[in-house]
């Protein structure tokens, strides 16, 4: 018995080999693959959302996106990936009011017949920009019951020296976002947590500029990277503590990483997880722990757009598969029961 | 749009990752006049591969990233460069956000 072909959206830059896999996952499975970019609009790609035609009511609806030639009909998605698009691109013969009027109006055109397909989304962008927020997501597993490190954000450079004056371990600084920006329109990048050391004492005020994060510096054994991809789960064991680049952040790691085996996560940990992004409404996440010594686990924070493909290069674990799986599954995502794949 | 910040937007837009990127003035930095953050960023060179920035083209057909023989397409040995065709800085793919 077969069903309809799945069909799948995928939003993502021209550049993006994390996309890539996924799309040969998914003409494995003989889906229709429609990969775009925002920047495709309005000029080389054109949406059409209407219900003249038709004698009301859902059925005489036709969404429809068109692209070199070819045409998607966007009620028939099994699945979106919201991966990493860039903004749209205008006539540049518009000045920048004008410029402004047409972004507004094709967020709002473009955002809202996206966001009428009734199918899986990974994720919505919508809810990513709240489940980004880290002082969030903190406050939620705290809710529900998981460790989080003792955290300060301020503003405020005299609540930071009472901090550091009064703290029995190191501290760490840690940005809420992806990293420094070193022109307009970089890619953030270039910062990691750091231990806080004497230096800040002579830059405390540059605390005043904008928000700042601090968090106790909690002892580890070892971490580990959770990809979320639906009700799968993915632990992988970072052996962060083997090497002097790794052992603050594994960001900084500068050579091969240091993987543990595989070892599943605990249920009870499971469960807390799937509440809180069944709180957030996310169906991915990679979410970061620290192991302690001691093996409990302490929750550092949830990427709703977190990378993944390096494990899939490392550690052959077939994450074109989870994420293809997904897009085709059809219907609604509902959290459920978890199965956690091992390496 | 003072307050796309504060909305739940409908559409998240994305740096791209090949695009768009200029040098960095290093000249005009007022060093007290920036976020804490910057005292902590690191911002180094890294010795990239040749082959492994940015060399190649999107096929639109086959709607994936055509890159050169020998060059990984996945994971952590794909760098991206990020600051225009002299500077050095390349962060990987993989950066988590």
């Amino acid at each position: 018995m077969t069903g309809p072909r799945p069909s799948v959206l995928l939003l993502t830059q021209d550049f993006d080999p994390t996309v890539d896999p996924v799309v040969h996952a998914l003409r494995e499975r003989d889906a229709e693959v429609i990969r775009i970019d925002l920047s495709y609009f309005p000029q080389r790609m054109s949406l059409t959302a209407t219900d003249f035609g038709g004698d009301g009511g859902s059925a005489g609806t036709r969404r429809i996106l068109r692209h070199r030639g070819r045409e998607a009909d966007l009620d028939a998605l099994t699945g979106v990936w919201y991966r990493r698009p860039t903004g749209f691109a205008f006539d540049d013969r518009m000045g920048e009011a004008e410029l402004q009027f047409a972004r507004n109006e094709a967020m709002l055109g473009v955002g809202g017949i996206l966001r009428s397909t009734d199918c899986l989304w990974m994720n919505r962008p919508d809810l990513d920009s709240v489940a980004e927020l880290k002082p969030y997501q903190l406050a939620l597993a705290t809710r529900l019951g998981i460790r989080v490190p003792r955290t300060l954000i301020t503003n405020d450079p005299d609540e930071v020296s009472a901090l550091l004056r009064d703290s029995h371990g190191p501290v760490v600084y840690k940005a809420l976002t992806g990293g420094v920006f070193h022109y307009p329109g970089a890619f953030p990048s270039g910062l990691l947590t750091s231990v806080v050391g004497a230096e800040i004492t002579e830059h405390l005020s540059r605390v005043t500029h904008t928000m700042c994060q601090f968090q106790e510096y909690v002892e580890k054994d070892h971490e580990v990277r959770l990809t979320v991809i639906g009700n799968t789960y993915v632990p992988v064991r970072i052996r962060s503590q083997d090497s002097e680049t790794t052992s603050v952040d594994w960001r900084g790691n500068t050579g091969p990483m240091l993987y543990g085996d595989y070892e599943p996560i605990p249920e009870d940990l499971v469960k807390r997880v799937q509440l809180l992004l069944e709180e957030l409404g996310i169906v991915y996440a990679a979410v970061d722990f620290i192991v302690t010594p001691e093996g409990e686990y302490v929750f550092l924070e949830c990427n709703p757009n977190g990378q993944f493909m390096w494990m899939q290069h490392e550690l052959g674990i077939r994450f074109d598969q989870l994420v293809a799986d997904t897009l085709t599954a059809g219907g609604r995502f509902t959290r459920g029961e978890v199965t956690q794949v091992g390496y | 749009m003072t307050t796309a910040l504060m909305t739940r937007p409908p559409l998240r837009m994305s740096t791209s990752m090949t695009d768009g990127h200029d040098e960095v003035d290093e000249t005009t930095r007022v060093l007290d006049g920036l976020p804490l953050g910057y005292l902590y960023a690191e911002w180094r060179s890294m010795d990239v591969p040749d082959e492994a920035t940015n060399e190649g083209h999107y096929d639109p057909d086959a709607q994936t990233w055509v890159f050169p023989a020998g060059v990984p397409t996945a994971g952590v040995a794909t760098w991206t460069r990020t600051s225009g065709s002299k500077c050095g800085d390349c962060v990987q793919d993989d950066a988590c956000f």
